[in-house]
């Protein structure tokens, strides 16, 4: 496989495991795999007329799967590699599908947002396909009950399936 | 001008600079990204939503009402401080599950996912713009008000100046312009009307004091049916007064933005846990201070007035007016805020929907901007010509929000058989009910307040409106299914899932499903 962009992992399987037990003590966890999820990333300067000054970066997310936007907080940091082991579900969003979305979304957000009076104006600095890995966690409850949930490498944040 | 006028003038300048100047700051960094939310730490996102949630209702309405009922109002208080309560435990986690599996960002949206029907979130959308500007204007009345009695113009001269002031200043501000601002306002809101709460409380001798003193001015303003006993026995105007804003909350056309972490940072949950505890200790003291004023201010003019009056009495000139200043400000920052929301609702869901579906970003700015702009001149002339109350505008915009979405909220998730012909029934008739019997005056003939008239004929609306129209689909009804399962995993564990990954487990799941 080639190299791609992706977030290094900073919940290693061990923090995972470790954090998910925390809550859960009498169920059992276990990572089954990783999965690399694909996402658009959009970095745009955005201006507009306003009294105050109103200029700076802003800059989201397209789910590669589902088309969903969602606004980022920090710059991020993507490192190019080449991965061994992990799942890649196939991209289903199209690059121009996702330029349109990310756009209409981050102009949405601003103009309800940053409350200008007149539109404002969005250039786009950086657009990248970069991958995201969430941890497949298998869980066996103690009444015998089980499922998998994902845990996001990035933040810890996790959801059953 | 008088002095006070000056203050506020003074005040508007510094939060001007303090705008300017972390709207400078703001821009200067790359790191963090303007609309990313994140560079604001929890303190000010906590004052940020509470400044928000403090409105000309808070400081004019509760207390008026307070005023002429007594203690009767303080259902009205129970019901608001219960509400969040109520939408998150009795409705919140079924509702929660199904627009997670339904993909839904805001109540409405759900509405329409679960019922699948546009027409709802065309009716639904309509409804909250009723609402909206209902409440927009009760701000502009308490605005006027407050401008008028800090410069001591007239009513609807002071009305004039502090839109046109106000809406310079929030509409010519940047995100963080706004929420640093909101922070300094609410600082000064919560320390003037607890400060305001505390004297007055003690000035009458606390809460025995207060009771022994109305009693003596009217015992029946002790009395849970209301003074001179106006709602003796009719528990219909209880249960209405209780539930009315228990559920209006819900029909609030809020869209959630998703938000993605770039790095493993501490969530910001500690701001919304913040901002419910402080909301319930603060909801009670503005009817307290309006049953203290039929004590200290019992010949008042106007009663909406009882906070500001107060302040005056019981605090050096210059912090009354700083005070003044304040609440005139968020009162209106949240009008704006209104405002800003009812025309994207307008643009998005009805211009764009049926009107001109290719409108370009451009031709949607300005189609929401115009509907602010006709919404504020409504607003406007309605404030002048015709002001009723603050309190009667809140209540009748609330009523009429509740009775829209309580039934049709409650079906989507309890009842299989609840369509949208149903849904629109319920919305429909719920709504309509409660303005009829408010304009009317039909709850002191029946003894049925407007809002429980209004929930039995949405009920109706729903039961028979569902047995026309096509049944809900497979996919909703395995939606209604797994909504309704028991939770797995403990209540912490529970408690700590983000549902902001819902979409990402729903495309896994699929991805593995089509893998094994």
């Amino acid at each position: 496989m080639d190299a791609i962009l992706l977030q290094e992992i900073e919940f290693t399987k061990e923090e995972v495991l470790l954090g998910l037990q925390q809550y859960e003590k009498e169920t059992y966890f276990q990572i089954q795999d990783i999965i690399y999820y694909p996402y658009y990333f959009f970095e745009y300067q955005v201006s507009a007329k306003s009294l105050l000054k109103f200029k700076g970066k802003a800059a989201c997310t397209i789910d590669g799967l589902g088309g969903r936007g969602a606004m980022v907080d920090v710059r991020p940091s993507f490192s190019r590699k080449k991965v061994e082991v992990g799942r890649f579900p196939e991209l289903v969003i199209e690059e121009e599908e996702a330029i349109t979305m990310a756009e209409r979304f981050i102009f949405d957000n601003a103009s309800s947002k940053a409350k200008f009076v007149t539109m404002p104006k969005i250039t786009e600095v950086q657009r990248n396909l970069f991958y995201r890995p969430f941890w497949i966690t298998d869980f066996k409850l103690d009444n015998k009950k089980s499922g998998q949930l994902i845990v996001d490498a990035i933040s810890g944040s996790y959801h059953p399936l | 001008m008088s002095m006070d006028g000056v203050i506020f003038i003074i005040y508007l300048g510094i939060l001007l600079t303090i705008g300017l100047w972390f709207s400078r700051r703001s821009s200067a960094s790359t790191e963090q990204y303007l609309l990313g939310g994140r560079s604001l730490g929890p303190a000010v996102t906590a004052m940020t939503m509470q400044t928000t949630a403090m409105s000309g209702f808070m400081f004019m309405g509760a207390p008026a009402m307070a005023f002429k009922y007594g203690w009767y109002a303080i259902w009205y208080a129970i019901g608001d401080a219960g509400g969040s309560i109520i939408n998150l435990s009795v409705l919140g986690k079924r509702m929660r599950r199904m627009s997670e599996l339904l993909g839904a960002l805001s109540p409405i949206e759900y509405l329409e996912k679960r019922f699948e029907s546009p027409s709802v979130r065309v009716v639904g959308s309509i409804i909250s713009i009723v609402f909206l500007f209902g409440y927009v204007c009760a701000q502009f009345i308490a605005a006027g008000k407050a401008m008028s009695a800090l410069t001591g113009f007239t009513y609807e001269l002071s009305l004039l100046i502090g839109i046109s002031v106000i809406i310079i200043y929030t509409v010519a501000g940047g995100y963080l312009a706004v929420a640093y601002t909101s922070f300094v306002q609410g600082l000064i809101m919560v320390l003037g009307v607890v400060g305001i709460g505390v004297l007055a409380y003690f000035h009458i001798g606390g809460l025995t004091g207060l009771n022994v003193a109305l009693k003596a001015v009217d015992p029946t303003y002790l009395s849970i049916w209301g003074k001179d006993l106006a709602y003796y026995g009719q528990w219909g105007m209880v249960l209405g007064a209780i539930l009315i804003y228990s559920i209006g909350y819900m029909g609030l056309p809020h869209v959630v933005v998703r938000h993605m972490s770039m790095k493993s940072t501490k969530t910001v949950k500690g701001a919304v846990i913040i901002s419910a505890l402080w909301n319930q200790f603060f909801i009670f003291v503005p009817y307290i201070l309006g049953m203290i004023g039929i004590i200290l201010l019992p010949t008042i003019a106007d009663p909406e007035m009882i906070i500001t009056e107060l302040a005056y009495t019981l605090f050096p000139g210059i912090f009354a007016a700083l005070l003044l200043s304040a609440i005139m400000s968020a009162v209106m920052s949240t009008a704006d805020s209104i405002l800003m929301q009812a025309g994207s609702i307008l643009s998005r869901d009805v211009y764009q929907r049926f009107i001109n579906k290719d409108a370009s970003p451009k031709t949607m700015i300005l189609v929401s901007r115009l509907c602010i702009l006709l919404g504020g001149v409504v607003g406007v002339v309605v404030a002048i010509y015709e002001p009723p109350s603050v309190f009667a505008l809140v209540l009748f915009a609330f009523g009429t929000l509740g009775n829209a979405f309580l039934v049709p909220y409650v079906a989507s998730v309890y009842s299989r058989k609840a369509n949208y012909i149903g849904c629109l029934c319920a919305m429909i008739g719920g709504a309509t009910t409660n303005i009829i019997w408010t304009s009317m005056g039909l709850e002191t003939s029946t003894g049925l307040h407007p809002f429980l008239a209004g929930l039995l004929v949405s009920l109706l609306g729903m039961l028979i409106g569902s047995r026309f129209g096509r049944k809900p689909s497979d996919e909703i009804l395995t939606a209604f299914e797994q909504s309704r399962k028991k939770r797995v995993f403990s209540k912490e564990f529970d408690r700590n899932i983000t549902r902001d990954l819902a979409p990402e487990a729903n495309n896994v799941s699929k991805f593995l499903a089509d893998n094994k």
